[in-house]
C-alpha cells in the first residue's frame, strides 16, 4: 500500500469518525429537545408559557376587582368575555352588565380585602388548549363574628373552590365562566379524620 | 537546533496559544452569563411552571380522595417518600396511596382543606429542585353564632419539598410537611427507616 493511499485511507477513517460524532451530538440534542417538548405537551398540550403566566394574573386579578369594585364594578366585568358567566353562592351572573352590577360597591373600597385564593391548577381543557383552558382553585372567604375585644373580633372562616374555563380573546385571556362551590358542611363521618398532609 | 524541531515547537505553541484563547473566551463569556461553578444551572421557564402545577395538583386528590389515594400517590416519584408531621416516614408510591387512605374514607369531590401558599422553588445542582411552601389547615371551633357561622382555627404547616424530573413530568422526589416551632416526637434509629402502617 502507497503512502498515498495510506493517508486517503486515513482521511476516509477521521471523515467516518467525524460523522458519526456529528450524528450523535445532532440525535442527542434532538431527542433531548422533543422529550422536552412532549413532557410540556403532555400537560399543557397547545398552551405556551406565556398563555399560562396571562391566565395566572388574570386568576391574581379577580380578588381585587372583586372587593375594590372599583369602576362601579367594570374592572371586574373586564376579567369576563362579554357573554362570560358566574355561577355559584345562589348566584347565576350572564354577560357583563350583570357581573358589573353585582361587584359594584358604590363607592371605590380600595382597602377591602375578602377573597383568598391559592392552589391554581391550569389544563389545556377538551380543546387542548386552542384558544380554551380550564382551570380550578381553592378560596377561603373571611368575615368577624362575635364581640370585639380589645378592638378585635374573631374570625369565620369560609372554604370554596372555583371551576373555570379560560377563553383567549383579542382582549387577551378571560373568564368564559366561574363557578364557585363550597365545601360541604356535613362530611361523611369517616372523611373529618382525614389527616393533615 | 535542526529547523523541524522548532518548526515543531512553533506549531506547538501556536496550537496552545489558540486553545488558551478560546478556553479565556469561554471563560469570559460564561462570567458575562452569570456562571459560577457553586450556583446550579437556572430552571427554564416551562420547568418552574411544571414544578408550580405539581405543587398545585397536589391537594385536590388528597381533600377530594377520588381513588383512595393513587391519584395523590401518582404525584410522588416511585421511590418518593412523604414524611408527615407526626414524623412518620412513607416510602414509594404503595405505601404512600396507602397512607393518604388510610381511614378509607368516601370520595368527597367538593372537600377542600389544604390551602397552600409562598412556593419557592429553587434549582439544584444535580438538575433537579427544592422548595417550599406554607399550609394552611382551617378548622370550626366553639359554636355557631346568631348567623350560624362558627369562628375558626388555623394551623400552619410547611412542606419542604424535594423535586425530580422524571419521564412523567415533575414529581416529589420528598415531601416533608412539618408544624413550625414544634418539635417532631423522639426518634427511634434511622431517621430514614420505613415505620410500620400500624399506628400505636
Amino acid at each position: 500500500m502507497t503512502m498515498e493511499s495510506n493517508m486517503m485511507t486515513n482521511w476516509k477513517m477521521k471523515t467516518i469518525v467525524a460523522t458519526i460524532a456529528a450524528c450523535a451530538a445532532f440525535a442527542i440534542v434532538v431527542v433531548h429537545a422533543q422529550t422536552k417538548q412532549s413532557l410540556w405537551t403532555r400537560e399543557f398540550g397547545n398552551l405556551t408559557p406565556q398563555d399560562y403566566i396571562e391566565i395566572q394574573q388574570l386568576v391574581a386579578r379577580y380578588p381585587y376587582a372583586y372587593d375594590r369594585g372599583t369602576r362601579h364594578g367594570k374592572d371586574y366585568a373586564a376579567l369576563f368575555t362579554t357573554d362570560g358567566v358566574f355561577e355559584g353562592n345562589g348566584k347565576l351572573l350572564k354577560g357583563r352588565d350583570a357581573l358589573a352590577k353585582e361587584a359594584d360597591r358604590g363607592d371605590d373600597a380600595p382597602q377591602n380585602v375578602g377573597h383568598f385564593t391559592v392552589n391554581h391548577i391550569i389544563e389545556p381543557g377538551p380543546t387542548g388548549g386552542n384558544g380554551e383552558a380550564v382551570g380550578q382553585q381553592y378560596l377561603m372567604t373571611m368575615s368577624s363574628i362575635g364581640p370585639e375585644e380589645n378592638g378585635r373580633r374573631a374570625t369565620s372562616i369560609r372554604q370554596w373552590h372555583y371551576e373555570d374555563v379560560y377563553q383567549k380573546t383579542p382582549e387577551g385571556w378571560l373568564f368564559k365562566s366561574r363557578k364557585v362551590i363550597e365545601k360541604p358542611k356535613a362530611r361523611p363521618a369517616a372523611a373529618q379524620a382525614g389527616p393533615a398532609k | 537546533m535542526p529547523k523541524s524541531t522548532l518548526r515543531g515547537f512553533a506549531v506547538t505553541t501556536v496550537i496552545a496559544s489558540g486553545l488558551g484563547a478560546l478556553m479565556g473566551v469561554v471563560a469570559t463569556r460564561a462570567q458575562e452569563r452569570g456562571f459560577h461553578p457553586n450556583i446550579p444551572p437556572p430552571l427554564s421557564l416551562e420547568d418552574v411552571i411544571e414544578i408550580q402545577q405539581l405543587v398545585a395538583h397536589y391537594p385536590y386528590p388528597l381533600d377530594t380522595n377520588p381513588d383512595h389515594g393513587k391519584s395523590y400517590a401518582a404525584n410522588f416519584t416511585e421511590d418518593g417518600i412523604f414524611h408527615d408531621q407526626h414524623d412518620w416516614y412513607y416510602r414509594g408510591r404503595k405505601d404512600i396511596t396507602h397512607a393518604a387512605n388510610f381511614d378509607e374514607r368516601p370520595p368527597s369531590p367538593n372537600n377542600v382543606g389544604h390551602f397552600i401558599f409562598s412556593h419557592e422553588i429553587w434549582p439544584t445542582a444535580n438538575g433537579g429542585a427544592i422548595g417550599h411552601e406554607t399550609n394552611f389547615l382551617i378548622s370550626e371551633i366553639g359554636p355557631p353564632d346568631k348567623d350560624g357561622f362558627r369562628a375558626a382555627s388555623i394551623v400552619s404547616y410547611q412542606y419542604d419539598d424535594i423535586y425530580e424530573k422524571t419521564p412523567e413530568g415533575w414529581k416529589f422526589k420528598v415531601r416533608a410537611h412539618i408544624r413550625p416551632g414544634v418539635d417532631p416526637p423522639a426518634r427511634e434509629g434511622d431517621l430514614w427507616h420505613l415505620r410500620s402502617l400500624d399506628r400505636p
